[in-house]
Order: C-alpha cells, then sequence, then structure tokens
C-alpha cells in the first residue's frame, strides 16, 4: 500500500522495529508482491549484514505442504524454520498495514515484567468502531479475560465492556515467548476447526488457559482502511 | 545489572529493553520480528 508518494506503509512497522533495537525482521508476503518486495530490498538494505542484521522478504514457499497461507497463524507456522534459525526469546507479530509509531521495546518490558506468555498491543477505539476489531476484556492485573475478533451485532460478546462508549480493541500486534509460540502454533494447526489465525483463534484459545496480558498504547493507530480520513 | 543474584524490577527492564551501543543484553535485540504483509491472510 503506497504511502504519501515513495512510501509504502510497511514502512511504519518496519521503522518502529529499527528504532526500537529489533534488528532481525522478516516480511511474509503471499500474494502480488513484487513491488513490495523491490520496496524493502531497496529501502531497508542498510541494515549491517555482517553483524547478522537485516530485514528479509520471504515469499510463500509451501514448505509444510502444499497449501497457501490459510491465516495469519498459519503463515508464521509454515515459517517456524525461520525463527529457529534465529532463535530468538520473544517473536513479535506485526501487520504491514497499520499506521503508527510505537517503541516496541515498552511493550517487550511489560510482556517479560508480567511472565506472560503472550502480550496483545491494544488501544481504545469508539464503541462503534468495534465490529472492525478483536475487542478485548482485562482484569485489574492487564490479563486478557475476553476477546473476540471483529464482533458482530448490536451488543458487546460477554466478558468485553465499554467505558464512555470505548472500548479495548487489539492492534494485531503480538510478543510470545518463542517456546510457547511454538507450541501454540503446533497445538492450532492440528485443530481442524481453526481457521489458523492468530485474532480469531490462537489468541480467544489463550484466553483463561494461558498467561495472555494486554499492553495499552496511547498514541495514535490507523489501520490503511481509514486511509480516507487520515489524509483529510 | 550489577550483579546475577539481583532480580531485575521493571526499571530495569524497561533499560533493558532499550537500544544501547553495546548491543548486549538487550530484550529488542533477543526479538525476532515477524511482519504480516498484505495478502498473507486471506479476506
Amino acid at each position: 500500500m503506497p504511502f504519501a508518494g515513495k512510501l509504502r506503509i510497511i514502512d511504519f512497522p518496519l521503522s518502529n522495529c529499527v528504532n526500537s533495537g529489533i534488528r532481525y525482521a522478516a516480511v511474509l508476503t503471499q500474494y502480488k508482491a513484487q513491488s513490495l518486495i523491490r520496496h524493502v530490498e531497496h529501502g531497508w538494505g542498510f541494515l549491517a549484514a555482517d553483524l547478522g542484521e537485516y530485514i528479509d522478504v520471504v515469499p510463500a514457499q509451501q514448505r509444510v505442504d502444499e497449501s497457501w497461507y490459510s491465516g495469519t497463524a498459519n503463515a508464521v507456522y509454515q515459517n517456524l524454520e525461520l525463527v529457529h534459525e534465529v532463535d530468538p526469546d520473544y517473536v513479535l507479530v506485526l501487520a504491514a498495514d497499520h499506521v503508527y509509531k510505537m517503541d516496541f521495546s515498552r511493550i517487550l518490558a511489560e510482556h517479560v515484567d508480567k511472565h506472560a506468555d503472550a502480550t496483545v498491543a491494544c488501544i481504545e477505539v469508539p464503541l462503534s468502531d468495534a465490529a472492525g476489531f478483536g475487542v478485548m476484556g482485562v482484569d485489574a492485573q492487564g490479563r486478557v479475560t475476553a476477546f473476540v475478533e471483529k464482533p458482530s451485532g448490536p451488543n458487546l460478546p460477554p466478558g468485553c465492556s465499554a467505558r464512555d462508549d470505548r472500548v479495548l480493541a487489539s492492534m494485531g500486534i503480538y510478543v510470545f515467548n518463542t517456546a510457547f509460540l511454538y507450541a501454540e502454533l503446533e497445538r492450532d494447526a492440528t485443530d481442524a476447526s481453526s481457521s489458523h489465525d492468530f485474532g480469531k483463534d490462537v489468541i480467544p484459545h489463550m484466553v483463561g488457559r494461558h498467561g495472555l496480558f494486554a499492553h495499552r498504547f496511547a498514541d495514535s493507530l490507523r489501520q490503511h482502511g481509514w486511509r480516507a480520513s487520515l489524509l483529510a | 545489572m550489577a550483579d546475577d543474584h539481583h532480580i531485575p524490577d521493571r526499571d530495569d527492564l524497561l533499560r533493558m529493553a532499550r537500544p544501547r551501543a553495546d548491543g548486549a543484553g538487550l530484550l529488542t535485540r533477543r526479538t525476532f520480528a515477524l511482519v504480516l504483509a498484505e495478502g498473507v491472510a486471506p479476506g
């Protein structure tokens, strides 16, 4: 998605990574990605490869079987070999289509501080926008007690409450302990009822079973679907 | 951190999370980012 002439929206999450001190990243692509591949390779090739720093673009390779990515979690599952190669303590999962500025060190610090298995970044959005997000309920410690992706209908899902006509919404930014991510994606891959999506399947399944926490983000975020208001 | 017996508190964790010139012991340096481009998720 182009942005302001020569930029693309993916520059926002990549800039956030580099400015947060994250030096290893992979961009997973699937369809019609040639211009994106060219943009990332030309624009983000300045990292010190001799020091092991890189941003790689990884097209879908059907490593696991002959199917394409069936969901966001399946995309990561099919690329766990990349994670194995780096052997990190934490895996940060980001969407490429968000416009925001975020210091990822803060969500990482909170993730470790709370001994979380996984942490979801969230913001408050107007109740009228709830249907476009993963809507969450949290307790006083920040533990996620409810999570429903893009709820339909006029009423909020059980466990999700509004305050001053605002609800807590997922930003689609997740931190996982690496070993936990492996285990959850292996479990999800064998679940025939799953659509293998983080927001629809993996994150909701964790509620009440694992240490899933919310990290409140207090700055601005726009998904590209809102670009008309962004450019107004 | 000063020694191995020190239990990190929140301030320690935030310090560890920020990039430093020596690049050692940072949470962000122990993190791998996966960015999901448009088209990765159907629908």
